[in-house]
């Protein structure tokens, strides 16, 4: 157990290490500009998801959905 | 075992905790503190006078205190045009002149699996209409968000009720969001045009990762897993079959040869996505590159590649680009006709399940003005266009079944206005 315990305390450091980057407060500028959002706008992202899950067979991706058959 | 697990987890939190800058220091992110409204206008137009979509939506988000806020969504979609309803061999298709459907098919002559095929069209459809909505709420605390909604979506043929519960998890120093979904779906298909009513269940599972991985770059990962269980087909699309056994439980389709088609009643679908957003300083501009893998259980894959760049052009104009390429391969069963019956049963000429390829590329302008009004902190107004070309040509790799028959383009169009109070 207290192998265990180290292992997963190592791979912990190792995780935080590789994603914590040397970025002060003050630098966080450009990551709040709304450029920087992964969806700008929720409603025209989920028509035009909607209208690909109704024209293609793949589902998924960085949002779920439902609802609708898309029939036609 | 489960204590086992149990441990290894407890032992993982633990350390995790133990580790500056993990603990919760700072309140989650992007609050809602004042109410928002949206509401947006669509068109979708196929050509050729196929299918027509007039789409109505809104978003409500209302915030009750500091860290709890409701939203709502509703949406009104309107559909009219003729749409494919099968693919059959043009040898044996006795077409009258000028209309879309079949008048009957030729069953003395044998078809053969080479034969070029032709796609029988539905006349221009009634008008139908989908009401759909859902009522949800987020609530934080410390570096946690959870969520939940509800929905209800309802045409003349389908009813579907579904819920969606989340947690985010906002952790090292904001560096990084976790996140977890599940949701269900229930869905009961009663098709207007035939004596049927049939259940479908989904499943979703959804998982997401991102990281800021500089000052001037982020990247997000997620995976999802979809289950499908109940009647799968689509009641209103036909297939045709030469020397199908008369013993076969598939529903005829009101001419020889041709049957509803059977799709099997269960689905599993697996996609994984990576998305990383890059700031160009100079420009002051940004560029997103996304790309999505999908398989599921009948034999479908598909690639989805996707850049977007948004290049601000004053202080409140925005102009947005895009570019997205999609390809699938088909289904185990697909196939545009059959000259045999199939061993498992499952029959499907669903454009939808081919192989094929999309191109797509659109535009968007957004202008945002600030304090708007006395009682409007902003408001925003954007118009998108986006065009796509579906063709079997695009697909990539090699066509397993040849079929250009369902080569179109549509467009799609958008305005919307966002106002926050």
């Amino acid at each position: 157990m207290a192998s265990y315990f180290r292992l997963l305390f190592v791979i912990s450091c190792a995780f935080q290490a590789a994603c914590t980057p040397n970025i002060s407060p003050w630098e966080r500028g450009i990551l709040a500009k709304p450029q920087m959002s992964f969806q700008s706008n929720a409603l025209e992202s989920s028509l035009r998801k909607h209208m690909q899950h109704s024209k293609e067979a793949s589902t998924g991706g960085h949002s779920t959905g439902g609802g609708g058959c898309g029939c036609s | 075992m489960v204590a086992a697990k149990n441990s290894t987890l407890k032992a993982f939190t633990v350390a995790a905790l133990a580790l500056p800058g993990l603990l919760p220091t700072a309140k989650a992110a992007q609050k809602t503190t004042k109410p928002v409204i949206d509401f947006q206008y669509g068109h979708y137009q196929e050509s050729d006078d196929r299918i027509a979509v007039d789409i109505y939506q809104g978003i409500i988000a209302l915030p009750i205190s500091k860290s709890l806020a409701i939203q709502s969504n509703w949406v009104v979609d309107t559909f009219s045009g003729a749409t494919p309803v099968l693919t059959m061999p043009n040898s044996v298709a006795q077409v009258i002149s000028g209309a879309s459907g079949i008048s009957g098919v030729d069953d003395s002559k044998t078809v053969t699996a080479d034969e070029q095929a032709v796609e029988v069209m539905t006349g221009a459809s009634t008008r139908e209409t989908r009401y759909g909505i859902d009522l949800g709420f987020n609530y934080t605390l410390n570096d946690f968000v959870f969520s939940a909604s509800g929905s209800r979506s309802e045409e003349p043929d389908y009813l579907s009720h579904g819920y969606n519960l989340g947690v985010e998890w906002i952790f090292n120093q904001k560096f990084n969001t976790l996140s977890l979904g599940f949701g269900q779906n229930f869905d009961q298909i009663s098709p207007t045009t035939r004596i049927l009513d049939e259940e479908k269940t989904d499943y979703h599972l959804q998982l997401g990762f991102s990281q800021v991985v500089s000052k001037e770059s982020v990247l997000k990962l997620s995976a999802s897993y979809t289950y499908n269980d109940g009647y799968l087909s689509n009641p209103y699309k036909k297939v045709f079959i030469q020397d199908l056994d008369t013993n076969t439980n598939l529903k005829t389709g009101g001419f020889s040869n041709v049957y509803y088609e059977n799709r099997p009643d269960k689905r599993h679908q697996w996609s994984a996505s990576l998305a990383y957003i890059q700031y160009i300083s100079f420009l002051k501009a940004s560029v997103q590159f996304d790309y999505r893998y999908f398989k599921d259980s009948w034999d479908i894959s598909s690639h989805t590649f996707e850049a977007i760049y948004r290049q601000p052009l004053s202080k409140s104009w925005e102009l947005v680009s895009r570019l997205r390429y999609y390809s699938q391969s088909e289904a185990k069963f697909y196939k545009n006709f059959y000259i045999q019956a199939n061993a498992n049963n499952h029959y499907s000429s669903d454009y939808r399940l081919a192989g094929f390829g999309t191109l797509a590329g659109g535009i968007k302008l957004t202008k945002e003005w600030g304090l708007a009004s006395k009682f409007t902190k902003s408001i925003k107004i954007e118009l998108g266009v986006e065009y796509s070309t579906h063709a079997a040509d695009l697909k990539l790799g090699e066509q397993t079944t040849a079929s250009n028959l369902s080569d179109f383009n549509y467009i799609l169009c958008n305005s919307s206005i966002n106002i926050k109070f």
